[in-house]
């Protein structure tokens, strides 16, 4: 037993890294241009590099072996050191080259990255200005010079006319007649540590910690967003399983105690005819309704109770055929069962035989499906959420990914991919404690 | 009791038609569904939507911008915008919408549209999900346990939230000289998320059939691997690609139809269901109904059809099914 434990918690842990490669490759590595996505396609180059950098959207995406240039003041004081491109007109809206303090912990204090992450960078490596404008702007030569301000409040101003590498510009910086080791530009060096400040890693990190901030909207947290809008989401979702389950179980069972005879038949046909009318109709249509009883109030919004109500009935609505179907299939499989024809031999009344052992036998798998339902009442219905106005997660969700709101986006699939894995965790281990067969498979 | 007696009791006794002897397993479920009314029904609705689509189809091959037959663009005319149905002329049986274009030929080009979803997603997921549920089910060991890390990942993800990502993450996104952001890009992303049921399927059928005697045969006369895999086991489990497909394109259908309606469906301009839908969900509340009726109506009998066929036709083809 203890052995099954361990090898399904690695199972659920290998599944919950491949939701996280999965949410890598999807919301990262083919999501664009997150920076153009949230500054703005027509952003300056200049000005999304340095986004990106903040955001830490300018990592190399696996292994870190990449180097960068840094500028260190050596001056002590408590001032930030920061760094301004003076010489250029508003037209070259400044080096991209020069970035933000950059967010890896072993830099040393008072740093500035002046180049991004380039595999093999050496003093050799050409550098350029990157043109204002939009993403078509040309690269040009550094021209004016770069204003740097020191800790103790001091400032020193490196031409750079004519600087072609990395090399010249460290010539310049350290070499310049009012240095005198104030400042210090050097290559970094590789290190162990520093090889997972990757985006990769950073990913993992973020996710797994429900880390992330949202991009659009600054100083809303994953968490806080979770905490805010998932009730939203509990309030619509709870009464609508419940009720699905509930009246499901009934007609299923009234269903299958006709079965073969009228009241099945039309049962299961009236299911099918449910299945199939799209779900956007039962909601169009219901909202529709609302109107037409003159009561538009609760068509959309969170204030009146109809707002519950509304939405919740058309869950239950438009579910009710699958449940039926579905229930009426493992009830079926159960009453074929030797043990239900023993208690027939027996002269036990089909109530009791229906009601008291076979709904007992089915109640495994379809407690399954509920738990299986979890994730999806914690994420609502994207689509209710969305049509209903209700500001849930889902409703969340599609704004976040209408947004390119990275974090957020990820944070939410994650979310619902763990409870998904724990729901089935959850499952394997009941049936392993109910159904002995299991274990001893 | 002889054999023959058995098969007449049976055959009296249940509703359920018994194979003749002899007959192929191909032979028997088409016979199976040729007795059974409904399938008939429903496989002739189907072939009524094909023949509509196919006529779709050849009006968008045939109209010519600024030729004789107008595109469906060119039949924009405002003076002509909400007519509600009349029996007057076949282009306002179903009404017009708001440009004044024909909701009768909305609706046909938009069976096209979602057809072609249906068979195009399921041409790349059910080869993709028998390839894999074979693999994983035959090799078992590794390969078993890569496969199914990958299906599970897969379903740990609502697939609506993967279908709107993988929408998104194609925007703009050119591939083989195909625009991925419109229709192309729908077929590839109900392709790569639709193959999970499948692979399941076929793989736990497969674990059924390699230890069945005549592959124990084939590979005591030293066939390899591969050769048992696709000569012989594969035929075997192919039925479950059939029926995974008549069902799947249902799936494809309504996923389609609201990723349409949530704009990241099909090219905008191009008809479909589901913009047909977000078009007209609005306009339930000034009364003009039609266009929302029609395409709820076209897609809840084509569902209807596909859903009972797939049905009948996992009946007709894996008899071991029946009656659940």
């Amino acid at each position: 037993m203890l052995i099954y434990i361990i090898r399904r918690l690695m199972w659920a842990a290998l599944t919950i890294f491949g939701v996280m490669v999965l949410t890598f490759l999807l919301f990262r590595v083919s999501a664009g241009d997150i920076a153009g996505a949230v500054l703005g396609e027509k952003a300056a180059e200049a000005q999304k590099a340095t986004w990106r950098h903040k955001f830490g959207y300018d990592l190399p995406w696996l292994i870190n072996v990449h180097r960068n240039l840094l500028i260190i003041s050596k001056v002590g004081g408590d001032k930030p050191l920061w760094a301004k491109d003076t010489g250029s007109s508003r037209a070259r809206q400044g080096w991209s080259l020069v970035l933000d303090a950059p967010p890896g912990e072993n830099y040393p204090p008072n740093t500035v990255l002046m180049s991004g992450y380039i595999r093999g960078l050496d003093e050799s490596t050409s550098i350029h200005a990157l043109g204002s404008g939009g993403p078509s702007a040309t690269n040009e030569d550094p021209t004016g010079s770069i204003s740097f301000g020191l800790g103790d409040g001091s400032t020193l101003d490196v031409p750079v006319d004519g600087v072609k590498t990395i090399g010249d510009l460290m010539q310049r910086i350290n070499g310049h007649a009012a240095n005198n080791g104030r400042l210090e530009a050097r290559i970094t060096s590789l290190s162990v540590a520093g090889a997972f400040n990757s985006q990769f890693f950073r990913h993992l990190k973020t996710s797994l910690l429900f880390e992330g901030e949202s991009l659009k909207h600054s100083g809303q947290s994953l968490k806080s967003i979770i905490a805010k809008h998932g009730k939203y989401s509990l309030a619509v979702q709870i009464p609508a399983v419940a009720i699905q389950w509930f009246i499901g179980m009934i007609l299923a069972l009234f269903v299958a105690y006709y079965r073969g005879r009228w009241p099945d038949k039309i049962g299961v046909f009236m299911s099918v005819l449910g299945m199939c009318v799209p779900f956007l109709a039962f909601m169009i249509y219901g909202q529709a309704l609302m109107f037409h009883l003159g009561l538009p109030q609760h068509a959309a919004g969170t204030i009146y109770r109809g707002n519950l109500y509304v939405p919740v009935a058309i869950m239950v609505i438009a579910s009710l055929g699958g449940h039926v179907r579905f229930y009426r299939t493992i009830i079926l499989d159960e009453t074929g069962r030797d043990y239900v024809r023993t208690a027939q031999a027996k002269g036990l009344p089909l109530t009791t035989i229906l009601f008291k052992h076979v709904l007992k036998n089915c109640m495994l798998p379809i407690l399954t499906s509920l738990i299986l339902a979890i994730p999806f009442l914690i994420m609502g219905s994207l689509l209710v959420e969305n049509f209903f106005g209700i500001p849930g997660l889902g409703d969340r969700m599609i704004t976040s990914i209408n947004d390119r709101d990275e974090p957020i986006m990820n944070g939410l699939v994650f979310l619902t991919a763990v409870i998904y894995t724990a729901g089935i965790l959850l499952t394997d281990l009941c049936y392993a404690v109910f159904d002995p067969r299991i274990r001893l498979k | 009791m002889t054999m023959d007696a058995i098969q007449h009791q049976t055959s009296a006794g249940g509703a359920e038609p018994v194979a003749q002897r002899g007959a192929s397993l191909w032979a028997d479920a088409r016979r199976r569904l040729a007795r059974d009314r409904w399938a008939m029904l429903c496989l002739g609705i189907i072939a009524f939507y094909v023949l509509l689509a196919l006529g779709g189809a050849m009006y968008e091959a045939l109209a010519a911008p600024e030729g004789g037959i107008p595109t469906f663009e060119e039949t924009i005319n405002f003076d002509q915008s909400y007519r509600p149905p009349s029996l007057d002329s076949l282009r306002n049986l179903l009404g017009t919408d708001w440009a004044g274009r024909s909701v009768l030929l909305k609706t046909v080009l938009g069976a096209k549209v979602s057809l072609t979803v249906g068979l195009m997603s399921n041409l790349i997921a059910v080869p993709l999900g028998l390839m894999l549920g074979a693999a994983a089910g035959y090799f078992g060991r590794r390969t078993d346990a890569v496969i199914v890390w990958l299906y599970s990942t897969m379903a740990s993800v609502p697939g609506i939230v993967l279908l709107i990502a993988m929408k998104y993450a194609f925007k703009n996104v050119t591939f083989l000289g195909l625009n991925l952001g419109g229709i192309h890009g729908l077929y590839i992303a109900l392709g790569v998320t639709a193959w999970v049921g499948t692979c399941r399927y076929v793989r736990a059928e497969v674990m059924k059939v390699r230890e069945l005697e005549y592959v124990l045969a084939a590979r005591a006369v030293g066939r390899g691997n591969v050769m048992i895999l696709l000569r012989h086991v594969l035929p075997n489990v192919l039925h479950l690609g059939i029926i995974s497909f008549s069902l799947g394109v249902v799936g494809a259908i309504t996923a389609e139809v609201t990723l349409s309606y949530l704009g990241l469906g099909v090219e905008v301009g191009m008809p479909s269901w589901g913009t047909m839908i977000d078009g007209a969900r609005m306009e339930l509340h000034a009364g003009r109904w039609w266009e929302l009726a029609s395409a709820v109506g076209a897609m809840f009998l084509l569902v209807l059809a596909l859903n009972i066929f797939g049905d009948r036709l996992r009946d007709a083809l894996d008899p071991r099914l029946k009656n659940v």
